[in-house]
């Protein structure tokens, strides 16, 4: 096996509602305003805390051992990376397919802004623990798509480094469960 | 702990309380009769729940002593247990409370008191000074006043806890259903706006509901309350399986709704009924470390009886007819206890328009304090509106003051310096508003002398911290019969509203003793308007004024004329707010008197016109514009399957992909959605479309516009693919790209229209549309 697994309380994974609202364009300033809407949105938050399935598949590497390509620039003076691959899991990825099918938008927007929102929760909590595990000194987290890191790296990880047959990955790097994500952190050893 | 301490620590940080003590102790499976008895009986078992709330987050935990008063301890047999019960209570708290709080809990005495009970004001204080007395001395850090439904049992209850210690923390709840009324009928509106007044320090609701019911409850109070805020809900509702007690809300379900308390200015967060610690450890998760938000709160005055709030503006009428120092007869029933023609009378000024009801007991010197306290007991419970209270005996009055559950107006005080802090240690201490008189011993005939005492007045008010605007002047009118100049009474009416301050008249006093009074009366009334008088106290039976009050009004554009809401607005916020139901109904009613095609084309299309500029102007979001087009499509949808295939018709015909490579449907589908719902046609192909795929449903069929999404900056090509497909197969369509890597600079490139979000999207289209039609 080419990684390790963590399997987060779901608690981990419940987004602060402040950004949740922000995620659906409600600016902060409004976010109490309309009740009605509120109990809508907070119905569907509810109901999405039941269709998780949050898992992390994560590894350390020497950056030596790895591919130019997949190497942020910003890691120019670390010697080794964790990669780690989170998701909400295929439940929560039917249940917005199911929204989107039976046409009801609304809840499907909602839904997926919450999505969005828990896998930041998600990757935010398993950052602070592997830093907190490791005693050592980490950088800020990075994601394939952003600096001199292409998406389409998103395939050689999932299939190659970790070799993990429950994704799907897209030539464009997209992912599948969709709400995936693939994040580095580099250690200051 | 001292007030000032308490009160630092809520503006620095949300704090949480704890969850329910009784649902609990069944839970654990205690069977006592009454749950404070276990901390004589089983103190271990308190110990432990309150472990939980502790280990959970909490950081005021309350003693096991909600029922722990004379009154609910004598009905199970325990009334020889009242100190030892509470005693034990505090000290079992404090024992875990380490760094929390520990706050006494009292609950209602479980009776009614007067008028729909037998309990009386003194007895009701008296039940609760002794059980606040000795959780005081025990060494709790404050009190919490809790689930009162009867806001005069809640008054008694504080006045009780100040009368021992000035300086005591006060939290003071009260229970509400979900109409926002308590089961005798007071709002939070008026809970609110009598508590502002009060000496406790955080006021709130709890019990009852559970977060998503209490929600518009407590919006609505924060919005009138001026003190820090506290809210408790239950945990749903309780359900019994296999004969164990449950309530409905699990933990997360419960803790969403608490960001949207904290946002709406809560300062202190816990559970009532069904709360476990998993509740609370799961808000204090979801909340963590929080400033309290700042509030804006209405600071307009209202008087209020217990279930009638009356805005003093724009302009205040107090009916005058319970006046017994003119009417004999009137003194005689008071003195008699015989209240049904005052009752009568209070019915008949509520019927005509009058906001106050002034009474006005007669000669007092003749008057008991139980004659006063019938007489407010009975105005409480048989009259609607708010009081005018025109007792000059101190003593009395403050009689009146503790039997009269809500804001009254205190009527009067004279402006010299002792009758004034007199009564304003009345106001200070029951709350209400306060007439003063612009006169000191006796009243002055010049201008400048009244307006000398005003002055001296609003300084010595302004020494006891009070609001001016509680403060109304009288700036006295004199009858004109015997000489007086009423033009001086107007120009200190003049004086008064320049200065922004309140001002009142009793207006019959100008033609005391004269012939056709109606008509002269009106005349100044119409003229002290115009020179900005408040308030006055007159004969509401009497149209001519009530018209001239009602036309001045209107004059001053302080009153609209009443206008019947339009069935558009109406409609706009079914549809804003999702009421699929209520829609279908309106389509049904509608068509009644209106073909379907007609409904869509000029009532809809045009409601969702409406929606979609508030959406522009900023005025609602993207989920309301989603929800929006949500509901009136299934409108759309259901009327036109009552339109023949052939007549229906559409703005225009689009079709709607995602190209290859990417599965991102929602933008997608959000444009589709509102496209429907503003009247055209939409094929939406799917996503991971390839070009070929795309290309022959546009030869198919044949639409007038292609919207392309490419969510990924690696799939963006794709849409160039698209176009350039397109081009070689001479199809000139118009395409319009959009999704989160696609910008303006790209589209030009391809060749393509840009939208940057689906209204953008409306509105190249319709302008397309437009352009190809013209």
């Amino acid at each position: 096996m080419k990684y390790k697994i963590y399997i987060p309380p779901k608690i981990y994974c419940f987004p602060e509602i402040k950004l949740f609202y922000s995620r659906c364009l409600i600016p902060f300033s409004s976010q109490s305003k309309d009740l009605n809407l509120i109990k809508k949105m907070n119905e569907i938050y509810y109901r999405s805390t039941f269709m998780l399935e949050p898992k992390i598949y994560y590894n350390s590497f020497y950056l030596d051992q790895l591919t130019e390509e997949i190497i942020p620039i910003q890691f120019k003076d670390i010697k080794k990376m964790t990669i780690f691959i989170s998701t909400l899991g295929k439940i929560f990825d039917d249940f917005l397919q199911n929204l989107l099918n039976e046409n009801r938008i609304f809840e499907a927007v909602v839904a997926d802004a919450w999505g969005s929102e828990s896998i930041e929760a998600l990757n935010w909590h398993f950052d602070k623990y592997l830093k907190a595990k490791s005693l050592m000194r980490g950088t800020r987290r990075f994601s394939p798509g952003y600096g001199n890191v292409d998406i389409t790296v998103n395939k050689f990880i999932v299939q190659n480094l970790f070799d993990i047959g429950e994704f799907s990955v897209f030539e464009s790097g997209e992912i599948y469960p969709k709400k995936t994500t693939i994040c580095f952190v580099g250690w200051y050893i | 702990m001292k007030r000032e301490e308490f009160l630092s620590l809520i503006k620095e940080k949300v704090l949480f309380l704890d969850g329910a003590y009784g649902t609990e102790f069944i839970r654990m499976g205690c069977n006592e009769k009454l749950f404070e008895i276990l901390n004589i009986v089983e103190p271990f078992k308190v110990e432990e729940l309150h472990n939980r709330y502790i280990k959970a987050g909490a950081d005021i935990l309350l003693t096991n002593t909600f029922s722990a008063n004379r009154f609910k301890l004598e009905s199970f047999g325990y009334a020889n247990q009242l100190e030892n019960i509470n005693y034990s209570a505090v000290k079992i708290a404090r024992k875990v409370a380490s760094k929390s709080l520990v706050f006494g809990d009292i609950g209602p005495t479980g009776t009614q008191i007067k008028p729909y009970g037998d309990l009386s004001f003194f007895e009701s204080y008296q039940i609760f000074k002794q059980q606040a007395k000795i959780l005081i001395d025990s060494g709790v850090d404050g009190i919490i006043l809790e689930t009162f439904s009867d806001i005069k049992e809640l008054k008694s209850a504080i006045f009780a806890i100040r009368d021992i210690d000035e300086d005591i923390p006060i939290i003071a709840q009260m229970t509400f259903l979900k109409d926002g009324r308590t089961i005798n009928g007071t709002s939070v509106e008026i809970f609110a706006t009598v508590i502002n007044d009060l000496d406790i320090d955080v006021a709130g609701i709890n019990c009852s509901l559970n977060p998503q019911e209490i929600l518009p409850v407590f919006n609505q109070f924060a919005s009138y309350c001026n003190k820090p805020l506290s809210i408790e809900p239950n945990a749903g509702k309780p359900i019994f399986i296999d004969d164990k007690l449950i309530y409905d809300m699990d933990p997360v379900e419960f803790a969403i709704y608490f960001k949207n308390f904290v946002d709406l200015g809560a300062n202190i967060v816990g559970g009532c009924c069904g709360t476990t610690a998993e509740h609370i450890k799961t808000i204090v998760k979801l909340i963590g470390k929080k400033r309290p938000k700042q509030r804006e709160f209405n600071n307009k005055q209202y008087l209020s009886s217990r279930i009638e709030l009356k805005n003093i503006e724009p302009f205040l009428i107090i009916g005058e007819r319970i006046n017994a120092s003119s009417k004999k007869w009137l003194q005689r029933k008071i003195e008699q206890n015989d209240y049904e023609k005052i009752i009568e009378l209070a019915r008949n000024q509520t019927d005509e328009g009058a906001l106050c009801i002034d009474v006005n007991p007669g000669i007092e010197k003749f008057l008991t304090e139980e004659n006063i306290k019938n007489l407010i007991i009975n105005l409480d419970k048989y009259c609607s509106l708010p009081l005018s209270l025109d007792i000059q005996d101190l003593n009395l009055l403050e009689f009146a003051l503790k039997e009269y559950p809500a804001r009254a107006l205190i009527n009067s005080s004279k402006a010299d310096e002792k009758s004034l802090i007199d009564h304003l240690n009345l106001i200070k201490k029951y709350g209400g508003m306060l007439v003063v008189l612009v006169m000191k011993d006796e009243v002055e005939d010049s201008y400048l002398k009244r307006i000398k005492t005003i002055k001296e007045a609003t300084q010595i008010i302004s020494r006891f911290n009070i609001d001016s605007n509680r403060i109304f002047f009288d700036p006295l009118v004199l009858p004109i019969a015997i000489g007086n100049d009423y033009k001086i009474t107007l120009k200190i009416i003049e004086f008064i509203s320049k200065k922004n301050m309140k001002s009142i008249i009793g207006l019959s006093n100008l033609t005391f003793g004269m012939p056709e009074r109606e008509k002269i009366n009106s005349a100044f009334l119409s003229l002290a308007m115009e020179k900005g008088l408040s308030a006055a106290i007159l004969d509401s039976s009497n149209e001519m004024t009530m018209n001239i009050i009602e036309a001045n009004l209107i004059l001053s554009k302080k009153e609209s004329v009443r206008t019947i809401k339009k069935d558009n607005d109406q409609l706009i916020q079914i549809i804003l707010n999702g009421e699929k139901d209520l829609l279908i109904d309106f389509v049904n009613q509608k068509l009644k008197e209106e073909a379907p095609m007609k409904i869509s084309n000029d009532i809809l299309s045009k409601a969702m016109i409406k929606i979609g500029d508030l959406y522009s102007e900023g005025k609602i979001f993207l989920p309301h514009l989603i929800l929006a087009s949500e509901t009136v499509q299934m409108a759309f949808d259901y009327l036109n399957s009552l339109i023949e295939q052939e007549k229906k018709s559409f703005k225009g015909k689009i079709l709607l992909a995602t190209v290859a490579g990417d599965i991102h449907d929602i933008g997608k589908k959000i444009v589709a959605t509102i496209l429907k719902s503003y009247g055209f046609e939409v094929i939406d192909i799917g996503k991971n479309v390839d070009g070929k795929t795309i290309l022959n449903k546009v030869k198919t069929e044949n639409p007038d516009i292609l919207g392309l999404s490419a969510m990924m900056t690696t799939t963006l090509n794709e849409i160039n693919e698209v176009v350039n497909l397109l081009k070689e197969n001479n199809l000139n369509i118009p395409v319009i790209a959009g999704g989160a890597s696609m910008n303006e600079k790209i589209a030009s490139k391809y060749g393509v229209f840009y939208a940057k979000d689906p209204f953008d999207a409306l509105g190249i289209i319709e302008k397309i549309i437009n352009k190809n039609k013209s």
